[in-house]
């Protein structure tokens, strides 16, 4: 987890099926491949994602909760040559936020 | 030792890897007649590649025949060791860089590739030269004080002091600041090692063989790229045109670095000489035996000169 200050951003051109777009990365301006500037694949970013998701799920199958809110800040990255995903704190909070809710009538029962 | 690197003559060993559809995505340089290296990131995951000579000449295709592991998701920005690949291309009328897998000897270190410029305007090619740190834990080689700008990876990195390529142009330290960056070795490729593909060390090895055959039977135009200062006076050559004096000796016409006569009836001979010149062996002696007069050193006057000028022949 970085903070937001130490970086330096990068736009970078990103091709994902038919669409492509522009992205905005965090770039801290360190070691980094140096290919050139090619369309990237929005893969890595889905992937990190899906990660994310996955992994929180698994904890919500076990504390059954009604209701799951999860909040989190991610910035893109693009140093290896591939964008992926960078879990970040969100303005010097913390990078996730996650609310839990049961109801009163006990997670087994809706 | 070292010297200077003469960037016109390093950059017709140079190419421009681009897409299929002509979007560029790195350097890469000749090391063997048809082969070209350059990093695993700059092909990623591609299968084929356009390849653009920088002395010009029409894009031909290119395959990428073997490549090292791809990037490892995680922090780190380096793609595993040795992040390097083999193209394969159709193209085999050019020169080949001199591949070394030692390690620079120090100094400073020069390399020439496609980095941008501009942002946002293609890369028309530059030098670059760094000073050589050392060996990292990893084996890539750390290079200080010069700017690894995008584009550059897959360069080759001229050692002067090795007189050859010691590594393919893989990180900078900073992109927008001259604070150096990483190349990955030559030894790499040309020894293996843990982590070292097969198919990447097998081609690696048979290509080292090749690439000092197409180096050493194309020897002068390597050399240009490393100039030696003072070369072309160091050797005294005692030939040149007969010039009469005002109480010429008729002796001077004998002399035979003057050519007075046209030099005939010796040309299978001189073929024979040239090409052992020309020949790939490191190291060759020839014997040219003739009695006082026979013309031995008429012989090894008109061999420099076609040497010195093979396009007047």
């Amino acid at each position: 987890v970085l903070s937001e200050e130490a970086w330096v951003s990068e736009d970078v051109l990103v091709r994902s099926g038919e669409a492509e777009f522009w992205v905005r990365v965090a770039d801290a301006g360190g070691p980094g491949t140096i290919g050139l500037g090619k369309a990237l694949s929005f893969e890595g970013v889905r992937k990190t994602v899906e990660e994310i998701g996955v992994q929180l799920s698994a904890a919500w199958d076990r504390v059954k909760p009604h209701e799951a809110v999860v909040e989190f800040g991610l910035t893109l990255t693009a140093k290896s040559g591939m964008l992926t995903g960078l879990v970040v704190d969100g303005e010097g909070e913390t990078s996730f936020k996650i609310t839990l809710t049961w109801s009163g009538a006990g997670p087994e029962r809706r | 030792m070292g010297g200077q690197v003469d960037s016109r003559e390093l950059r017709r060993h140079v190419v421009r890897v681009d897409t299929n559809d002509g979007e560029p995505l790195g350097t890469g340089f000749f090391i063997a007649p048809g082969w070209v290296l350059t990093c695993a990131h700059v092909v990623a995951g591609a299968e084929g590649v356009r390849i653009v000579p920088a002395e010009g000449g029409c894009p031909v295709p290119g395959a990428v025949a073997a490549r090292s592991a791809p990037h490892l998701s995680g922090r780190s920005a380096f793609w595993p060791f040795p992040d390097l690949a083999l193209i394969s291309t159709t193209l085999t009328d050019h020169p080949c860089v001199l591949l070394d897998p030692r390690s620079p000897l120090g100094g400073e270190c020069h390399a020439w590739g496609y980095s941008e410029r501009e942002d946002g305007v293609a890369p028309t090619g530059s030098p670059a030269s760094f000073l050589f740190e050392g060996v990292e834990g990893d084996d890539y080689l750390k290079l200080k004080a010069g700017q690894a700008a995008p584009g550059l990876s897959g360069a080759p990195l001229v050692c002067p002091s090795r007189r050859a390529v010691v590594g393919v142009m893989t990180m900078t330290r900073d992109k927008r600041d001259a604070r150096g960056g990483w190349a990955s070795p030559i030894s790499a490729l040309v020894t293996g090692g843990p982590g070292i593909p097969d198919d990447l060390a097998e081609l690696g090895s048979e290509i080292r063989r090749t690439n000092r055959a197409a180096v050493l039977r194309d020897r002068a135009s390597w050399h240009r790229v490393l100039p030696v200062q003072g070369s072309d006076d160091v050797l005294r050559k005692p030939w040149g045109d007969f010039h009469k004096t005002r109480r010429p000796d008729p002796a001077d016409l004998l002399l035979p670095g003057f050519g007075v006569v046209p030099y005939l009836l010796r040309d299978a001979d001189l073929t024979a000489a040239i090409a052992w010149c020309e020949s790939a062996e490191t190291l060759a002696l020839s014997v040219v035996s003739g009695r006082g007069g026979a013309g031995k050193t008429r012989f090894a006057v008109e061999l420099c000169r076609w040497m010195e000028h093979p396009d007047r022949g």
